[in-house]
């Protein structure tokens, strides 16, 4: 069944209509609608409590949601029970079953599908090479590092050629060089296989990294729903524009001649705002520190310095009151400011994103 | 100072638990006719009497029978049981735990006349199925204490896992959880048959003229009151001695495996 050639989507579109989530008198998740094109690599990003497993178990069957409806390739779902869904799906913590060596646990799915045993283990020893991990066919889970057991439970997660896959943080519990590695191993595998992977992550980075499209979920609802790219760029909300990446929120107001701003704390830019708009977001590479006396910008006093390697990362207090954070390419052998440096900070008006809410 | 008075404190302790027990063996290898420490002679004589004599015979081959049917009842209906009040979130469920674990705690004697009233009425004395159900009563606690405890580390997220991949809810919980419960089961199963082959007052109010080995232990001893009791006592602390052992070293062996 798990054949290794590329191309050729073999995922399913899932749709979601008007999803709602009731616990008494809390709303765990409002009007969740959304159409994941047959394929996609769609991640659900959010806090915790932000709704984005509420959809997760819904789509699993492991709740009834209060009202709304779910459709795999046109077939609609809610009625089934779990294990007739045919969802591949690995857990937060791998769950992988302790008494069931490797090859019985990726084989599982098989065996419950009515195979006998001889060909299931055989099958799962083809997945477990796709994953690298034929060797360890005989241990036990508890046998198994972190990287490992996270690597038998997407093997088993797919034995059974699911066109849905859910992944719930598949990659919390691992330290960060190894889940940097895995995420390039999932992205990977996923393109190999070709189905339809919904994501849930409070990482924004593995979002970014990984996904063809991102949902940013907060309290329940969904704020925006779009590329990294477009995520990053032109976030819509305030809570958008903070939790992906880095930035620098500040309260604007329109200047008196219409064809400025003001921000506050910061300064007046060259621009007038859109309507409505109540904040600047200025990313902290749109920002460019010059120490040269007169340059153009506004006045600021560096107060941290944080080295990154390929990057250096300053605090600056504004003369005018605003706390910002910078950051700039370091190049090979480069040094940085020191803090104390006086500095002029300059932006330009097109890198300004202005948030309504 | 302290570490002497402690030694002989625990010394007196073992010493108050172990003699009992101790003394039984050297007396079941006397060869004279009568209870007697220390023993004369030594022999196996009433070993044999013990195997030759029909009714001693019969009366463990009951206790048997009993002991594994009890056992197989108390396990089936306690882990139900502990599945209910550990899951289950229907009102009512610390009651049911309750009633459950009272024979623990209830004097036996209670229990036993509570069975005895309720079998007359039934018309159920003198039967075996009787008897296994009333030892069975005494038996569920061990049972729905230990599964229970098992239950509430249990992930449900890996039966969720289970269903997931393909399994229904009986194949999850048969394929999935049953395995993860398998040493306490078993431990479990263990400690409920001992509770049922070394059953007296239940069984003295509701076995009618059925006798297990208790049964006839304690009618020789207010009878006749030979050696063979003796021989017969030696033999049942062998096998609950093994029994306990088998059963703390798989609850051991699950401590390490999982963690609990």
């Amino acid at each position: 069944m798990a054949s290794t050639e590329a191309g050729g989507s073999k995922g399913a579109a899932v749709v979601f209509r008007g999803l709602r989530q009731v616990y008494g008198a809390t709303v765990a998740l409002e009007e969740f609608t959304l159409d994941v094109a047959a394929g996609e690599f769609l991640t659900l990003l959010g806090p915790s409590g932000s709704g984005k497993t509420t959809v997760l178990n819904a789509l699993a069957g492991f709740i009834d949601v209060t009202s709304g409806h779910i459709a795999i390739d046109g077939v609609p779902i809610s009625d089934l029970p779990t294990e007739k869904r045919n969802i591949g799906m690995v857990f937060q913590n791998y769950s992988l079953f302790p008494h069931l060596d490797v090859l019985g646990n990726v084989a599982f799915p098989l065996r419950m599908r009515g195979m006998a045993k001889r060909p299931a283990r055989a099958l799962a020893r083809d997945v477990l090479r796709l994953v690298r991990l034929e060797d360890l066919g005989l241990r036990m889970p508890h046998q198994l590092s972190g990287g490992q057991k996270q690597r038998v439970a997407f093997a088993r997660a797919i034995v059974f050629e699911p066109r849905v896959l859910l992944m719930d943080e598949p990659l919390g519990a691992l330290d960060l060089k190894l889940r940097e590695a895995m995420q390039l191993e999932i992205k990977q595998f996923q393109r190999q296989i070709g189905c339809t992977v919904i994501y849930v992550t409070h990482d924004q980075g593995e979002a970014l990294t990984l996904s063809d499209r991102i949902v940013v979920m907060d309290k329940g609802r969904v704020l925006q729903v779009g590329t990294p790219r477009a995520i990053y760029d032109a976030p819509r909300t305030r809570f958008v524009a903070e939790f992906i990446g880095t930035n620098n929120v500040l309260p604007i107001a329109a200047g008196a001649d219409g064809t400025t701003t003001i921000v506050e704390g910061f300064g007046p830019l060259a621009v007038a705002p859109p309507a409505g708009a109540r904040w600047a977001a200025l990313r902290p590479e749109v920002l460019r520190a010059v120490t040269r006396d007169g340059a153009p910008g506004r006045a600021a006093t560096i107060a941290d310095v944080i080295f990154l390697g390929d990057l250096v990362r300053y605090a600056a207090r504004c003369d005018g009151g605003a706390e910002l954070v910078l950051a700039e390419r370091r190049l090979p052998g480069g040094g940085a400011h020191p803090a104390g440096t006086r500095i002029a900070i300059d932006v330009r008006p097109e890198d300004v994103v202005f948030l309504r809410e | 100072m302290t570490r002497v008075l402690l030694g002989i404190y625990f010394a007196i302790g073992v010493a108050f638990l172990v003699l009992p027990l101790a003394l039984v063996v050297p007396i079941s290898l006397t060869d004279s006719q009568f209870l007697q420490f220390p023993p004369q002679r030594l022999s196996l004589r009433w070993y044999r009497e013990f195997f030759v004599d029909e009714s001693w015979v019969r009366a463990t081959l009951l206790s048997l029978q009993v002991g594994l049917g009890a056992t197989a009842v108390a396990l089936v209906a306690g882990t139900l049981a502990a599945v209910a009040i550990v899951r289950g979130s229907f009102p009512g469920r610390r009651l049911l735990h309750a009633l459950l674990v009272a024979p623990l705690i209830l004097p036996s004697v209670i229990v036993a006349l509570g069975l005895f009233i309720l079998f007359l009425r039934w018309k159920w004395v003198d039967s075996v199925p009787a008897l296994i159900f009333a030892h069975a009563v005494g038996a569920i606690p061990y049972v729905v204490l230990i599964v229970s405890a098992s239950l509430r580390s249990f992930d449900t997220t890996l039966e969720r896992a289970a269903r997931v991949l393909g399994a229904g809810p009986l194949r999850a919980f048969l394929n999935v959880t049953v395995p993860y419960l398998g040493p306490s089961l078993f431990a479990a199963s263990l400690l409920a048959f001992f509770a049922s082959f070394d059953e007296l007052i239940v069984t003295l109010f509701v076995s009618g003229g059925l006798q297990t080995l208790p049964v006839r232990i304690w009618t020789d001893l207010t009878l006749r009151l030979d050696p063979t009791v003796a021989a017969a006592a030696s033999m049942l602390i062998v096998v609950s001695v093994a029994g306990m052992s088998i059963a703390e070293y798989f609850r051991q062996r699950n401590v390490r495996r999982y963690g609990h």
